[in-house]
């Protein structure tokens, strides 16, 4: 749906990205980075996805495309972003190297899934300097990572919300803003964006604060531009 | 030029004193200002006078100079490309379409003088017309070609009915368009490397069924590897209906990092056309890292 072949310093903010349930689905990514044409791509670098919405895609981000020779990504940041409703279910596929770069605060909900959050196709693909932590994910029966990585622990540290509800507000109408106790609430680490509370909470929706929250009845159509966006 | 008859919008306040003495504002108290003020007035009556109003209104039987709205010798023109060809026409003007429900059918119009900074040539609707005017091209041709700098477009709708030609080429800076409908077309919008600085705000793009190729795109005039083209703002627009990307800047060498396109793309809606081949958003160029290509707050919805 979003293409960004070789766009170095392209900031992919606070979108809503829904391939809902009538079309083709085909190919269906939410955001493709670096996605390959004839002759392959040199690295990409500077490229943020930070507090975007991903619904009802196949993958939510994906790096590299069918030719595996895709160009490196460097110095990505992928934050504080919500991904639902997935078909295929992996949050970020990867057919490329990802030489740098950092993963923090994202939701990913593999609800009916057994895919990966962090899909390392093939396994030939080395994002060893990526650095992911603080993100939660729940719902899927597979693993966190197939990926080589450098790390342990939810993708990939323990200060998440495996395996649990993170207490959407209304997640069969795409309302993915967090109830009030939910366990994705302050479970983030600054990232540079506003917050309120002890931490940041995952996902793109922070909550508390001004303005007031959302007030669109229940199951109705999110609109970003009425939320709390103070990045 | 007669200015007598011409209409003109106020003066503001904050206008120059050469300005304000020129069209008989306010005066300054002090006589030495105010003699410095004739002065600068007498020199400004050698330059062209702005903030002008012409009118075109294609239902008079004849055409005028464009300087009234009552049709006769002094009244409304009956195409937009005379208007636009006007060699009176100056920075600050304003043209006004009237929507007279009869579409404005006209060739390949083309922009004949520059506007200039804080004084962008403006084409709109009448004052007071709630509809928008229709401007729709004969067959096969670009309708309208930007190649002067500072001109707005607020409220028209660009319609074309075949997919041959482009609807709009912008190929000079700081053009604004604004409130206005593109439907069908090629290209709605073709940008090339000399269209810094320009903006769709509030627009709708329908392509009525896969008849419109990329609402807007970037790279295809006639442009070289390495364009730069900066302070692309495309907000608060919706798009529909298309076959193609909706937006795409494009680079055609095969390479990367040769061509740059930087700015925003915000707080847009895009929904996916039944049959639509291609993407809502194809970035093929790269930005830099002090001047970013910013996609915020969009709606990207079906796919």
């Amino acid at each position: 749906m979003v293409l960004q072949h070789c766009a170095d310093y392209v900031l992919f903010h606070d979108n809503l990205v829904d391939a809902g349930t009538d079309g083709p689905c085909d190919p269906c990514i939410c955001l493709a980075v670096s996605a390959s044409t004839a002759g392959g791509h040199p690295p990409q670098t500077g490229v943020e996805i930070v507090g975007n919405t991903f619904v009802n895609c196949k993958y939510a981000i994906l790096f590299g495309d069918s030719d595996t020779t895709a160009g490196d990504v460097g110095n990505v940041k992928i934050l504080n972003n919500t991904a639902a409703k997935l078909r295929s279910g992996e949050f970020i596929q990867v057919k490329t190297d990802i030489v740098s770069g950092t993963v923090r605060n994202n939701l990913w909900d593999g609800t009916g899934s057994t895919a990966t959050a962090l899909d390392c196709v093939g396994g030939a693909h080395d994002i060893t300097g990526l650095v992911a932590d603080h993100n939660g994910w729940f719902g899927s029966s597979s693993q966190q990572s197939s990926c080589a990585m450098d790390c342990t622990g939810d993708i990939c540290d323990g200060t998440d919300t495996k395996g649990q509800d993170p207490g959407f507000v209304n997640w069969s109408g795409n309302d993915f803003r967090l109830q009030s106790g939910s366990l994705a609430i302050d479970k983030g680490v600054p990232v540079g964006r506003a917050y309120n509370g002890a931490a940041p909470d995952l996902g793109a929706y922070e909550t508390g604060g001004t303005p007031p929250p959302d007030t669109d009845p229940p199951g109705s159509v999110i609109n970003l531009r009425r939320m709390d966006r103070r990045s | 030029m007669n200015a007598s008859v011409r209409t003109r919008r106020p003066t503001p306040m904050t206008a120059p004193v050469a300005e304000r003495v020129a069209r008989g504002g306010s005066r300054p108290t002090d006589w030495s200002r105010l003699a410095a003020a004739l002065t600068l007035s007498v020199l400004a009556a050698g330059v062209a006078a702005y903030g002008a109003e012409y009118y075109v209104d294609n239902s008079c039987p004849t055409a005028g100079d464009g300087t009234t709205t009552t049709c006769g010798a002094q009244g409304p023109f009956r195409s937009i490309a005379a208007a636009l060809s006007n060699p009176k026409l100056a920075a600050g003007d304003v043209i006004r379409i009237r929507a007279t429900g009869t579409d404005y059918v006209e060739g390949t119009v083309d922009t004949s003088k520059a506007g200039a900074a804080g004084q962008a040539i403006t084409v709109t609707r009448y004052a007071g017309d709630s509809a928008r005017p229709v401007w729709r091209r004969t067959s096969g041709v670009t309708m309208l070609v930007v190649d002067e700098p500072h001109y707005t477009f607020d409220s028209i709708s660009f319609v074309a009915t075949a997919e041959s030609a482009d609807i709009v080429h912008v190929r000079a800076s700081n053009v604004t368009f604004r409130n206005c409908d593109f439907k069908e077309g090629g290209y709605a919008i073709n940008i090339s490397d000399a269209g810094d600085n320009l903006t769709v705000d509030a627009c709708t793009f329908d392509g009525n069924g896969n008849n419109q190729k990329h609402s807007i795109t970037t790279g295809r005039l006639g442009v070289t590897a390495g364009y730069t083209l900066t302070g692309l703002a495309i907000t608060n627009s919706r798009f529909m209906n298309g076959d193609q990307d909706y937006i795409q800047t494009f680079e055609d060498s095969g390479k990367c990092r040769q061509d740059t396109v930087t700015g925003r793309i915000e707080g847009n809606t895009f929904t996916y056309g039944p049959g639509q081949e291609e993407n809502a958003i194809d970035i093929k160029n790269t930005a830099l890292e002090t001047d970013h290509l910013k996609i915020d707050r969009n709606e990207i919805r079906g796919w």
